[in-house]
């Protein structure tokens, strides 16, 4: 028993079967692409519904767009295998072979960033399982929104709108760059906080995050359009692996790349 | 954008040129060199125009008409180490792309206020220096593959850096999807999937590098294959419908 686990072990931890799963990944998605881009709309709910509902719905009764999206699932979840037996083996086997030092860490660099890997894959994989989305939230100045669980109400005041004033395509000349939309954001114990909202820029409220959507007028001259902004409520905790993963690959990959290249 | 498109059809001619210098031998070697330092000066005024109309947002589908400069200034200046072939291919591939860029221009959509992020900014120059890398790799491990001289360490350091610098373009790219949507993966830009294709591809021919087990030649031959990867995947999708090159 303890052999075939070894054998296993062994295997399942195997370079060769990480070459391969990376070019099969590849054809995957090389066979992918045209599939979303002709299905745009399958996938787009993806970020608001959960993986999990979307497999169900979207996924099950699209097989003809999403064939190779489960195909990506498998995949990953191979290669995140592999990678984990792969590089806990040989970090062992560094670990054991080496003094503690410099020249340890560019040894190890290879491992932090499978690590770093295992982490961003961990992360979308929860982003996407347990994060929760409520799009289309939409207020006009003077309306607020109730935060989920009691967690307080955001509340749209009004723009103060930067313009593309003197833009050099004539067509987006004192259109609306920045909108800055203030929001006052209460919390449950009375305080309050006057934010900026733009896109990029979302507003934190407790556990829960505000991104603008969209928003209206987007010229200087508002013509009849209200003015209004659309919003999406999330909450993500497992944010936080994944970029927490992003950054310690950043750092292995820095030091894998000054010792591989600039070292030599 | 006329001017622009002006300068995009002088540099494909400058990058011919060049080609055509750098094939005729080494004693215009000198002249090829100088043709690819001229060129690429007119691929970067191209970009810096561009940028100029849309800024302060990121313009739409440049990634590849941006390739050829620093493809031909990555020729130029390594031409002395890794060889007269090295920069007949660097100029071939930028003469291909700064030709496609012309003939199927994708340089008519608007920038959109979305991509007013740092983040945007540094994913597309990112992504323009690794795929110019990446490029440079495959042209680098040709004469490896056919054996004519050269050897794996010549075509792995660019291979390096461009898969360094493509991994941090997309993590640009994540950070902005994080930034604007919340999500780490955004469906509706298709590209995403084409980004992590490369990605995935260059993890393999790394892993690849690590294992030894197939021979340099077949190394080689899949970092020249990378260049169909790169060209297919990353470069098609930023062409447009065709446009004669000398029409109105």
């Amino acid at each position: 028993m303890k052999a075939v686990v070894s054998t296993l072990w062994r295997r399942a931890g195997s370079v060769h079967l990480t070459v391969v799963l990376c070019f099969l990944l590849t054809l995957d998605l090389g066979i992918g692409y045209p599939v979303l881009k002709s299905h745009l709309p399958t996938f787009a709910p993806m970020g608001d519904v959960g993986l999990c509902r979307w497999l169900l719905t979207f996924g099950l009764y699209n097989l003809e767009a999403t064939f190779w999206f489960f195909a990506l699932l498998l995949l990953l979840g191979a290669l995140a295998a592999n990678t984990f037996v792969c590089t806990t083996d040989r970090m062992a086997k560094a670990a054991r072979g080496g003094r503690i030092g410099p020249s340890m860490l560019f040894r190890l660099a290879p491992h932090i960033i499978h690590y770093a890997v295992l982490m961003i894959l961990a992360g979308y994989f929860l982003s996407y399982m347990f994060s929760a989305s409520l799009p289309g939230r939409a207020l006009r100045p003077g309306e607020s929104l109730a935060l989920p669980e009691g967690a307080g109400t955001v509340a749209f005041v009004g723009f103060s709108p930067e313009y593309a004033a003197a833009h050099r395509l004539p067509v987006l000349r004192n259109a609306v760059l920045y909108p800055n939309a203030r929001m006052v954001v209460a919390r449950p114990g009375g305080k309050t906080e006057t934010r900026v909202l733009n896109f990029n820029r979302p507003v934190r409220a407790g556990n829960w995050t505000l991104y603008l959507r969209d928003f209206s007028p987007r010229q200087r001259k508002r013509g009849m359009n209200p003015p209004f902004i659309e919003t999406t409520l999330r909450r993500d905790p497992s944010s936080a692996v994944y970029l927490a993963g992003v950054a310690l690959f950043v750092f292995g990959l820095g030091l894998y790349v000054f010792d591989r290249v600039v070292k030599r | 954008m006329e001017e622009a498109r002006l300068i995009i059809k002088v540099s494909a001619a400058l990058y011919g040129l060049g080609l055509l210098a750098a094939c005729a031998g080494p004693r215009c070697t000198v002249a090829a060199r100088l043709l690819a330092w001229v060129a690429a000066g007119c691929g970067f005024a191209y970009v810096g125009l561009r940028y100029s109309l849309a800024w302060p947002m990121t313009p739409m589908f440049m990634g590849t008409a941006a390739i050829p400069p620093v493809l031909a200034a990555i020729g130029a200046l390594r031409a002395g180490r890794q060889g007269g072939f090295f920069l007949s291919g660097t100029l071939a591939l930028a003469f291909l792309l700064a030709g496609l860029s012309v003939a199927f221009p994708k340089d008519f959509y608007l920038p959109f206020i979305k991509t007013l992020s740092p983040f945007s900014h540094l994913m597309l120059g990112l992504g323009v220096a690794g795929k110019a890398c990446l490029l440079a790799a495959g042209v680098a491990a040709a004469p490896v593959l056919f054996r004519a001289g050269g050897g794996e360490g010549d075509f792995f350091s660019w291979v390096v850096w461009g898969f360094a610098l493509w991994t941090l373009a997309l993590f640009a790219g994540e950070m902005w999807s994080y930034s604007g949507w919340g999500i780490p993966v955004v469906w509706e830009d298709p590209t995403i999937i084409t980004a992590m294709a490369t990605w995935f591809f260059y993890v393999g021919l790394m892993h690849l590098h690590l294992t030894r087990s197939a021979g340099p030649g077949v190394r080689a031959g899949v970092a020249v294959a990378g260049v169909a990867v790169v060209l297919v995947l990353n470069c098609g999708p930023d062409l447009g419908p065709f446009r004669p090159p000398f029409g109105p």
